[in-house]
């Protein structure tokens, strides 16, 4: 079935085709929901409307990054979210591994965090080059909560991705970091959302991406600040190294603001190495390729290093050696790790 | 669009919950009573036969009536855009499309009706175009009632001339191969209005190696309530000449709405340079749905400078495309939305050639309700190698029941480019006016001079006389509070 995915907040120009995605999948697999949202944790802060600014419905009663699309393709498939509930002044580590499968493979996560509560969120992909990954959060936070979401976007050939960080308590804090390396025929779509409403909360998003030939990778990163998030500040950077001639490179980050009182950033660095780099390293007996693979590795390691398990580490520090690896005889760097 | 018996200014968008009030804004705001024996006016609405009226009465050659009527089909053909400020409180079959003032154009201001050189004094053109100006246009509702250059300028060469002169002049032929050919009127649906009721608006053609070195002006006055402004601008500035234009553009404000579709079309030729200046101030009862578009060949640039200050509903993103290798794009602007405005601005920057650069820097202020949008987007093109673009917007909101939104998209096609954006939303800091307080400036004044702090870097790039006004613009706006 089509289905639209992604979705902006808020529009822009039709003409730039950013507004969403619209995908067509079919077969998904998925593990089953061991934890189903409750429907008063559900229904509990619905809004109807998107922003306050546009007549843009928010049709999710809790909702996630990839939006009302991607519960409507998990139902199809007859999966449903799996919820994870923190509970107050508590703390949790969760690490989402994907190394193995075959075709179209979903994920869904619904977070709720009670006050004090704090989750640390893994998601480590991995899958082999023709599978199609979704992979959706949505998270809600009270007062004092913490969320830490770490997402290595590896292997898999097409990936959409999407997360909603709900920060309705007051000093809730959200700290957010993907990675990802495209290369040949392979693409990810994103659409990250942190909503600012609890005084003094605060929220960090960094995208590491890499672009090899002919990748596709489109962002979308909002920082929404609603009235009444007074003192919130808010961080999100991206930065890409583009190395392929055929890539194709999208973002729109946005900032939403109806509330004085707060401090948002956000920055965006599309490009290659620079020549000065170049030539700095070229001075030390480093070569051009050499140079990449040592650039590539450093901007995927901004997000390994978060991952508290060493065999993902290891993982995927192999996966760059395989990528710039040139050797006929290659034994060692193709070795699967796990 | 929604069919309503009057057209009254939507103020759906006013967040602050009041009706718009009846702001004094001080010159801006005279009203000139215009009396039917001066002035002939079209019926509302927009209809085959409007279309062949305005047409007839500005003695059209026939491509020209036919194009007209093609964009007419294609403005009902199109979709109002679904992703802006809403618009459903502009009622077309309300909007008289073409009012013409009773008086040919002149070259002499004792020549201008009465009526209208007060109008054009008390806004300081006359006076403007004595001490800083090359060259002056001024339009009065749909017609150009005054143009004249200086002889030192027209001697290198340069025209400038109303459209409808150069329309049917010397300069037809050229007029013809250019006209809409940068913003077709399948563009958009009001650049298809556009393309079917134009009028007015200014040509502008500068030879090889011309330089003006100070600037010409159009400046825009609607005065008729009710009314809609289409003035159409085309400058083609060939290899190596260098112009800065100004335009101008204000409007007393009524309780019902009026329509600006203006259309700019820029052509910049091989290593030449254009400077294109706008103050916006419409009054707060404007829909203001203008297109500006510049191309630039080999080693051109072209740079925008933008002040919007008025309107009710602003659409307005000047586009920069970069066609010629070595090509540059610079876009300098700021907005200023109070309450009962919404304002949605920006910049595009297109890169097509080797080598292209643009640089973005836009500053945004919103208060008492109003909403500002800053939308942007970059593309650059496989074919632009070795391009830079920089963007860079800032955000100051002043209250909050005010909202401010920053929506930049960029799209990179190649490998060999390098893109930066960054962007920050904030507000003045307590410390700041306490500090400007305790030397014994008051809470206001001491907020407007951190407004136009942050406003220097457009007002910097304005010739002096231009830059005052735009501050005294932002005082007026911050002592509306």
């Amino acid at each position: 079935m089509n289905t639209m995915i992604n979705r902006l907040p808020v529009l822009t120009w039709n003409k730039l085709g950013l507004n969403g995605e619209e995908i067509n999948v079919k077969d998904i697999t998925g593990t089953p929901a061991k934890n189903l949202i409750p429907e008063a944790i559900a229904a509990a802060r619905r809004e109807e409307f998107v922003a306050g600014k546009y007549p843009m419905v928010c049709d999710q009663a809790f909702p996630s990054g990839m939006g009302k699309g991607m519960d409507d393709l998990l139902a199809d498939a007859g999966l449903q979210p799996e919820y994870i509930h923190v509970k107050k002044g508590e703390e949790a580590t969760v690490i989402l591994r994907f190394t193995e499968g075959s075709g179209t493979i979903a994920s869904s996560v619904r977070v709720y965090l009670e006050e004090d509560a704090k989750l640390h969120l893994v998601s480590f992909q991995m899958l082999p080059k023709e599978c199609t990954f979704l992979n959706d959060v949505g998270v809600r936070l009270e007062a004092g909560a913490s969320f830490k979401h770490t997402e290595l976007e590896l292997g898999a050939g097409k990936v959409y991705a999407g997360a909603y960080y709900d920060q309705q308590g007051a000093r809730s804090t959200v700290e957010s970091r993907l990675g990802y390396i495209c290369s040949k025929g392979m693409s990810i779509d994103h659409n990250h959302v942190d909503v600012f409403r609890g005084k003094k909360t605060e929220g960090l998003m960094r995208f590491y991406g890499v672009l090899l030939d002919d990748a596709e990778k489109t962002s979308r990163e909002t920082l929404d600040f609603r009235a009444g998030s007074k003192g919130a500040v808010g961080d999100e950077e991206e930065q890409m190294l583009v190395f392929g001639e055929d890539s194709k490179d999208r973002a729109v980050p946005m900032i939403l603001g109806e509330e004085e009182d707060v401090s948002g950033r956000h920055a965006v660095n599309i490009g290659r190495l620079s020549a000065d780099m170049l030539y700095y390293m070229g001075s030390r007996g480093i070569s051009e390729d050499i140079a990449r693979q040592l650039m590539v590795r450093a901007l995927i390691q901004r997000v390994s290093s978060h991952i508290p398990d060493d065999k993902l580490k290891e993982a995927a520090s192999r996966y760059v050696d395989t990528l710039f690896c040139t050797r006929d005889d290659c034994s060692g760097c193709d070795q699967p790790v796990l | 669009m929604e069919a309503r018996t009057d057209n009254p200014i939507d103020i759906s968008e006013d967040r602050s919950g009041g009706l718009i009030p009846e702001v004094e804004r001080g010159l801006y705001d005279f009203k000139d009573e215009e009396r039917d024996e001066d002035f002939l006016k079209a019926e509302e609405g927009l209809t085959e036969d409007i279309i062949r009226f305005i047409s007839k009465e500005k003695h059209d050659p026939d491509w020209m009536l036919e194009f007209r009527l093609k964009s007419l089909e294609i403005y009902n053909r199109l979709e109002v855009p679904d992703w802006g400020p809403p618009i459903d409180g502009l009622n077309m079959d309300r909007i008289v499309t073409y009012v013409k003032p009773k008086t040919k154009m002149s070259a002499s201001w004792d020549e201008v009706p009465e009526d209208i050189k007060n109008a054009f004094e008390k806004l300081g053109i006359p006076q403007a175009e004595r001490e800083a100006l090359a060259g002056v246009g001024a339009q009065y509702d749909s017609e150009l009632v005054y143009h004249n250059l200086r002889k030192d300028v027209e001697a290198q060469g340069v025209v400038y001339t109303d459209m409808e002169s150069a329309l049917t002049g010397e300069y037809s032929e050229m007029v013809r191969s250019y006209f809409m050919k940068l913003v077709p009127p399948t563009d958009h649906k009001f650049a298809a209005l556009h393309g079917a009721v134009w009028s007015g608006g200014s040509f502008v053609y500068a030879p090889p190696g011309a330089k003006v070195e100070i600037p010409l002006q159009s400046y825009f006055r609607l005065n008729a309530p009710g009314a809609g402004q289409f003035e159409h601008t085309l400058i083609i500035i060939d290899e190596g000449a260098d112009v800065h234009f100004i335009e101008g553009c204000s409007a007393p404000k009524y309780n019902i709405a009026n329509l600006h579709a203006g259309c700019v079309e820029l052509f910049v030729g091989k290593n030449a340079h254009l400077r294109y200046s706008t103050i916006e101030n419409w009054s707060k009862n404007m829909y203001n749905l203008n297109t500006k578009r510049a191309i630039c060949e080999e080693g051109g640039t072209i740079e925008w400078i933008s002040g919007s200050f008025g309107s009710h509903v602003s659409y307005l993103y000047p586009t920069s495309v970069l066609k010629g290798d070595h090509s540059h794009g610079e876009f300098t602007g700021i907005t200023f939305a109070g309450k009962g405005q919404n304002l949605d601005t920006g910049a595009k920057m297109i890169h097509i050639g080797k080598n292209t650069s643009s640089f973005i820097d836009t500053k945004s202020v919103c208060k008492s309700g109003g909403i500002s949008t800053y939308r942007s987007s970059v593309e650059i093109r496989k074919s632009a190698e070795g391009s830079k673009a920089s963007v860079n917007c800032g955000s100051l909101m002043l209250d909050s029941v005010s909202r401010s939104d920053t929506i930049p998209a960029m799209d990179v096609r190649t490998d060999k480019a390098d893109v930066g954006h960054e962007a920050k939303i904030g507000r003045i800091s307590d410390e700041a006016v306490f500090y400007m307080m305790s030397r014994g400036i008051s809470e206001t004044e001491a907020r407007a001079m951190i407004v136009s702090g942050f406003a220097n870097p457009v007002s910097k790039e304005l010739p002096l006389e231009y830059a005052a006004e735009m501050n005294n613009l932002i005082k007026l706006e911050m002592e509306m509070g």
